[in-house]
Formats: C-alpha cells, structure tokens, sequence
C-alpha cells in the first residue's frame, strides 16, 4: 500500500483582481472580479514506503504548493490526499508526527541559542523519549559530523552547517517521511555531497520515504532513481531519469578520435554517412556521430566505424538531464 | 484539557529558550531599565512640580500619583508582549509553516513564547524595582489584602496584555504592515489603561470611554486596588471586569486565529 496517495488533487487561489495604476487600485478595492489560479492541477501519484522521489519543475511550477498540501497547511479545491493513511489538513498534528520538513531558504532551528537546544525543542515537541533522543542525536552527530558546532549559536553557523542542523532536527523524532525543499541551495561542492549522502544513508537505513524539491539537476542524478516533472500545475513526467532519457532524449553521441595516418587530416574531413547514425562534424580529428540506441547498438557501430578508419579513442557520450529538462521547459513555454 | 498536559513539556521548553534568549541580551535588558528608571524619575520631577507645593489636588495627593506611575512603569515592563513581534516575523518570514507542521497548537507555542518572554524579564524587573522604590518614592499597598488583590488583578492585566498583542500580531495575516496599527494601539492603550495620565485626572467624557475599553484593565484597575482608592465589592466589579475583558479577548483571538487559519489553507496566506 502506498505511504503517500495523492488523488488527482487540483488547488486554485483567487486574489482579487487588480486593476493598473492608482485609478485601477481604487477600482480594485470595489470590484468583485476574481482572478482564479490553478497552483495544481489534476495531480495524481503514489509513493511507496522508502522511496526517494526527485521533484522537479521550474519556478511556480506547483512544488510548494503540493508539499504543502502534504503537510497539512494547505486544503485542496479538489481531489485527496493521503499521507500514511491519515488526510493531512483533517489531522494536521496527528500527521506532524509522521513527517519531517527541511525547507533551505528557511530555518527552524532558534538563531540566538546554540544548535543543541534547538534539538531539546524538537525532543519534546514530539515527545522523543530520553533514550531514542540521545540514540538518534550520537547518530546524527556522527553522519553530519555535528560536534565541532553543537553548541554554537545557530546565528555564527556557516549555511551548510546549519543546513545539516536542520536536517538533523527534521529527524530526530524518526519521521516515516521526509520532504526537502531545496536542501543544496547555496551550498558549495562538499557541503553538497554532504548533504546528499546523508539523504541517501537515512532513505537506505532507515527506508525514510523522501520527497526532494530542487533545482539541483545533481541532486536528482545522484538520489533519485523516480522522478515527478511539474510545470504549470500538471505533471508532465513521471518515471526513472532512465525512462526520462529514452522518452525525451533517445540520442546518444558517440565520438571518435581519427589517428592521423601519413596523409594528413585535412582530407579526411568529409561528411560521412554511416547507416542508422546521423552525421554531426569533424573538430579537430574527432568524429562526432548521432545514433538512437533503439535502432542501432553502440558495438554495431563502433565495429562500422573501426572497419572505416584507424580509430585511436572512442568516448559515449549520455545526453546530460539538465539539457533535457531545459528542453522541456522551454517547448512548455513557447507551447503555453 | 489531557492534550494541554501531554503538550506541557513542549510548552516548558520554550519558556525555558525564551529565557536563554532574553539572557543573550541581557546587556540591552539592563539600558532598557536604567531609561526606565530615568522615566520615573522625570515623572516624579514633573508631577512635583504640578502639585506646587499642594499636598492634593482633585482628592489626589502627590504620593499617590507618584506611586500609580513608578508602579505603572515598572507593570509595564513586566507586562509587556512580544507576541506581537514575534507573530509578525514568523508570518513575514514564511516560517508560520514550519511551526504549523507541529504536533503542538500554535496558539499554545504562542503564549509558551510571552510566558518564557516574561519569565526572563521578570527577574530584571525585580531587580529593579527598589530602585524604582527609591527613585520615586512610593508608597506600599493600602493593605495586605490590597497587596494580595493587586497580585491577583496583575495577572490579569497581563493576559489582557497578551491577547491585544496577540490580535495586532495576527494582522499580518492580511495585511504585511502592522507597525503603524501597533504604535496607534500602543499609544491609545498606554493613555486610556491610564500609565501616562492616571484616569482621575481625566474630563467626565473620557473617564467614561476609559470605562468602556479593554485598556483601564491593564494598569488602571490594578493600581487603584493597590492603593485602596477601590475597596470591597468595587474591587470585586474591577476583578469581574478584568475577567470579562481577558474572556472577550480571548474568544476574539480564537476567533480571529481561525479566520486566519482558513485564509492560510485555503488562500495560501
């Protein structure tokens, strides 16, 4: 059975409409005109316990609006949800219990006083047992290495060492789910790879089920194996970053280093037609060819390509996701 | 009634974080005070001065004046809310979410925060009260009883307090500017609770708004029980008045916290 149910879920907000200029804004307060946004759509998926889903999708495109759904602080137009068998907004403590949330542009943590009390908080706010508190606490100290700063004030805390206080307060009580709202933002390299390792640890140790939001292209190739696309309150994708690939990107490149043989390169350098791989230039001595691994094997080529020239490298190269997504973006746009 | 004593320990915690915080200031703590003690040192100055030399004027003696505003400044800090402040952080910054996403209500969480606000301040006004004492002048309660009753009418002053801070606060729900209602707020109840210019002094007309708003429960009744200028059953009508005024308040905090509630999960805040 799914832990999370989301039911084809739509959440519109009206704001009044404005009129332009001071005129207008007069004319506003009068007017009854409503401007109705679709935030959310028509949004259905399903996770199962342990999973670590990838959720992307540009600006505005409906993240927060569906992870605060999950969380209870929102209620939808239309549609269910159900995270552990419990309807958020209908029992929103009851549901409090069961989640963590990390958002990177906001804190939880008590700026003023060192991170450690911020942990006692959480300790009794979810009524975290002595004994699991002091369990859960030694194994975060050691997997975010928090003892050089647990007892500094969360103020004098670089980003990423509060991002990883955060993450700890979010887990501290063992919640069974996990959302993260932009985790890596504004983090550097190691405080990246930090972070993401830890997500990977809990979700493989502890089968915490975690949603991620991000912008981070990295984060979702190196976690998630699921991935949810959104733009304009609709699901446009969901599946593996595999599938993903096969679906909007089936092109593979492959690259091929000529050694330069008595003749020169010069000559060499015409278009080549190899069937079922589509030409794309010469630079330099390297060979760059467009093949659809579903129409030829990458070995049926290479052999077609040795038999043709004296071959001194060969590189494959994967379409890269971020490319896709941007792709995508942008026909939505012009589409839109 | 069973979820407030399951959540106690939670609440414990943060008055206890709030009384650290308070203490990371302490330095700033301590100025505020000593400019509170200079305020009613100039007042006393100033209401000498009025008096001229007349021992009591509108069947007021000095002493007594003097008393009700050292008395009202001191109150003051005791009393003071930080509700309000912290409401409009929490809305402003975006972080109302993370503390809705608690087991714990938010309205507990909320006065949780006052309480451990005024449960480090405390200790300061203390602190300072003999000065005050001191550099004013005072007299002490008309009685025991008096000084037994004050206690208990200060309290509920101080929930009055709470929740006029609480509903300023809550105004950032709709709107993101509340500093200008906050100071209309803070100055209406400062003159009309009676701390500036105590209400004996104030024309018939508005001694009888006074009558009809919130704010005389928060310095004004108290201190008249302090000094015995009410006696008997008056002082149980102001007990009841106060009381009735924290149940009003406190319904239309609920209130108002649930309209705000629904415009969050319905509008997104």
């Amino acid at each position: 059975m799914p832990i999370i149910r989301v039911e084809r879920v739509v959440k519109e907000f009206r704001a009044p409409k404005r009129q332009p200029g001071l005129l207008g804004s007069l004319r506003t307060l009068f007017t009854r005109e409503e401007i109705v946004t679709r935030a959310v759509d028509d949004v259905s998926f399903a996770l199962e316990e342990g999973e670590l889903l990838g959720y992307i999708g540009p600006n505005g495109a409906g993240k927060s609006t569906t992870i605060k759904l999950l969380t209870g602080i929102l209620v939808p137009s239309a549609g269910r949800v159900e995270v552990a068998g419990i309807v958020p907004w209908e029992d929103r403590a009851h549901n409090a219990r069961n989640i963590g949330v990390v958002f990177g542009q906001r804190s939880q943590l008590w700026w003023d006083l060192p991170l450690v009390e911020s942990f006692k908080l959480v300790a009794k706010l979810y009524r975290v047992e002595p004994q699991q508190y002091e369990r859960n606490l030694g194994f975060f100290r050691e997997l975010l290495g928090l003892d050089d700063f647990l007892t500094t004030p969360v103020r004098a805390l670089s980003l990423g060492q509060r991002m990883r206080g955060d993450l700890a307060a979010a887990m501290l009580y063992e919640p069974r789910i996990l959302y993260l709202d932009e985790p890596t933002i504004g983090l550097d390299v190691l405080a990246k790879e930090r972070i993401r390792s830890f997500i990977e640890q809990i979700n493989r140790e502890r089968k915490t089920t975690v949603i991620l939001t991000t912008h981070d292209l990295g984060d979702v190739e190196r976690l998630c194996r699921r991935i949810l696309l959104i733009d304009h309150g609709k699901i446009l994708f969901d599946g593996t970053v595999t599938q993903l690939k096969a679906a909007y990107a089936p092109h593979r490149t492959l690259v091929a280093q000529v050694a330069p043989d008595g003749t020169g390169l010069p000559a060499m350098e015409q278009p080549v037609e190899i069937p079922n791989a589509e030409f794309v230039r010469w630079d330099e001595g390297k060979l760059w060819l467009r093949f659809d691994p579903a129409h030829v094997g990458a070995p049926a080529l290479i052999s077609e390509l040795m038999a043709r020239f004296p071959i001194s490298d060969l590189q494959l190269v994967e379409p890269e996701l971020e490319l896709i997504i941007r792709q995508i973006y942008v026909e939505r746009t012009v589409k839109a | 009634m069973r979820r407030l004593a399951a959540n106690w320990p939670a609440y414990l915690q943060i008055v206890s974080l709030n009384a650290q915080v308070v203490f990371a200031y302490r330095t700033g703590v301590a100025i505020e005070l000593t400019a509170m003690l200079l305020k009613i040192f100039l007042l006393k100055v100033v209401w000498t001065a009025v008096y001229a030399g007349r021992g009591v004027v509108d069947d007021v003696a000095l002493r007594e004046v003097i008393t009700f505003t050292t008395l009202a400044n001191l109150q003051f800090y005791l009393l003071f809310s930080n509700a309000t402040s912290y409401l409009y952080s929490r809305i402003r910054e975006g972080l109302i979410a993370l503390d809705l996403a608690r087991p714990v209500p938010f309205l507990g969480q909320l006065m949780a925060h006052q309480v451990g606000g005024t449960a480090a301040f405390g200790p300061y006004v203390l602190l300072a009260a003999p000065f005050a004492f001191l550099v004013g002048g005072i007299q002490p309660p008309a009685s025991l009883a008096a000084g037994g009753l004050y206690l208990v009418s200060l309290l509920l002053a101080y929930l009055v307090t709470t929740m006029i801070g609480i509903l300023v606060g809550l105004l950032a729900f709709w709107t993101l500017e509340i500093w200008g209602i906050h100071s209309i707020v803070n100055f209406v109840s400062q003159f009309f609770s009676g701390a500036l210019v105590p209400l004996w002094f104030f024309p018939p007309v508005m001694r009888d708004i006074a009558n009809w708003l919130p704010f005389q429960a928060q310095a004004f009744l108290p201190l008249s029980i302090f000094l015995g200028r009410i006696e008997g059953w008056a002082v149980a009508e102001a007990l009841a008045v106060q009381l009735l005024w924290v149940a009003v308040l406190g319904a239309f905090v609920v209130l108002v916290w649930r309209r705000a509630m629904r415009r969050v999960v319905v509008q997104g805040g």
